[in-house]
């Protein structure tokens, strides 16, 4: 069932009991809150999704608990807790929901290595994917929520899933982490986002997250081959410049921005090096987010 | 006479005129420029003297005079050489090679 279809009163009793499972890409993620804007916020955010209460089975279990004692009164915190481990240290409570999106990003990375795993945003068009990897602040999420807005597909803000037999990319969409001045360009920018509740004085600053397209979560599950890897920067008042980028550079920028790569070890260099050799490489300086988007429709 | 260090210790791939190498022992990748990149290709198919690789490079790669190639060839060697990827044994090692092949 679709999750908006369980009234809201038995979604509330549920995650804060058993759970909620819901199917985000190719895990079932199980979420446990008591914690009010967790519920809140998934609800909000993971409406559109296919979700189970009393699900047999998860891929991933992740609790996000209050903190016991005096902090249930006092600076209240959040605490993350993926299969009975607790890796995080407890944030303040009205950053539960980011505490979640991250947690999950950190729990997917640690039991996929069946992917070589990016850090990176990635969009599809007629069956072509861009992967868009980027340190933080390069402006990837921004450019990510514009283009995902405008005809592309969400396949992930954070995760480029690279299969390691045939180098398809797996689509896991997922709500779009935006930080800082980002979140006003795209409320300003995009028709009706919906966003999540925003995190002020998080480490990464203020945090809100915009809820994936309708159609990207609907065709999570079909997968496609990747045609660009396009480095993004957002670089004020900068002009629109896509620039051809050697394919050993990208190799070395690329490798530096997996999660696994050192894991898989050779089987991780030669999927990342056929990778790259099936992909045009770029560099690309933007600040526009119109010339931006007519830039990469001209791609396709 | 110049080899690669250990047939199976390293993957070579090519990309475009740049290679990129990955060393099972140690984990790491390195990226290398053209002419790095072809000297580890001539060298993984058979043990090359320096007079044989130069002949080799004269042929692929255009340079103003052999004093430039040989400079070029030996700056390249030495910091082949230097991360581990190649060694220089003494010619007699391989007797089985044709003359030409030895330094």
């Amino acid at each position: 069932m679709i999750l908006s279809q369980i009234c809201p009163k038995l979604f509330h009793t549920e995650i804060s009991h058993n759970g909620v499972t819901i199917n985000i890409g190719p895990y079932k993620v199980n979420i446990c809150s008591t914690i009010h804007n967790v519920a809140q916020d998934i609800y909000r955010l993971y409406d559109v999704y296919e979700a189970e209460i009393h699900a047999d089975f998860a891929d991933i279990y992740i609790q996000i608990e209050q903190g016991s004692g005096f902090r249930r009164f006092f600076k209240r915190q959040a605490i993350f807790n993926n299969d009975g481990t607790q890796p995080f240290t407890p944030l303040p409570i009205d950053q539960a929901y980011a505490q979640f999106e991250w947690g999950l990003n950190w729990a997917i990375a640690n039991q996929s290595h069946q992917y070589l795993m990016i850090h990176s945003a990635v969009i599809e068009k007629n069956g072509k994917v861009v992967i868009m990897p980027g340190a933080p602040g390069a402006g990837k999420s921004t450019l990510c929520s514009a283009l995902v807005n405008n005809g592309w597909r969400l396949f992930s803000d954070e995760l480029a899933l690279i299969s390691l037999e045939d180098l398809s990319v797996t689509p896991v969409p997922r709500p779009i982490s935006l930080k800082n001045e980002s979140i006003d360009i795209i409320k300003n920018f995009v028709a009706k986002p919906i966003f999540g509740k925003v995190a002020y004085d998080t480490h990464k600053g203020t945090v809100s997250h915009l809820k994936a397209p309708l159609e990207s979560v609907q065709r999570a599950n079909e997968i496609a081959p990747a045609q660009w890897v396009i480095l993004p920067q957002y670089q004020a008042s900068s002009k629109t410049k896509l620039t051809e980028f050697s394919k050993g550079h990208t190799f070395m920028e690329v490798a530096q921005q997996t999660f696994n790569y050192h894991i898989l070890g050779a089987t991780g260099f030669e999927v990342l090096s056929d990778l790259i050799q099936q992909c045009d490489c770029y560099r690309f300086n933007y600040s526009a987010l119109p010339e931006a988007i007519e830039l990469f429709d001209s791609l396709v | 006479m110049w080899q690669i260090d250990k047939q199976n210790r390293f993957i070579i791939k090519k990309l475009a005129d740049e290679a990129i190498i990955f060393d099972r022992y140690s984990g790491s990748t390195h990226l290398l420029d053209t002419l790095s990149s072809e000297i580890l290709t001539l060298l993984q198919s058979q043990p090359h003297g320096l007079g044989d690789l130069a002949q080799n490079l004269k042929v692929k790669f255009e340079f103003p005079s052999d004093k430039v190639l040989n400079f070029s060839l030996e700056q390249h060697l030495l910091s082949l050489s230097s991360q581990g990827f190649i060694v220089n044994y003494p010619s007699d090692t391989f007797p089985d090679l044709p003359e030409t092949l030895s330094h």
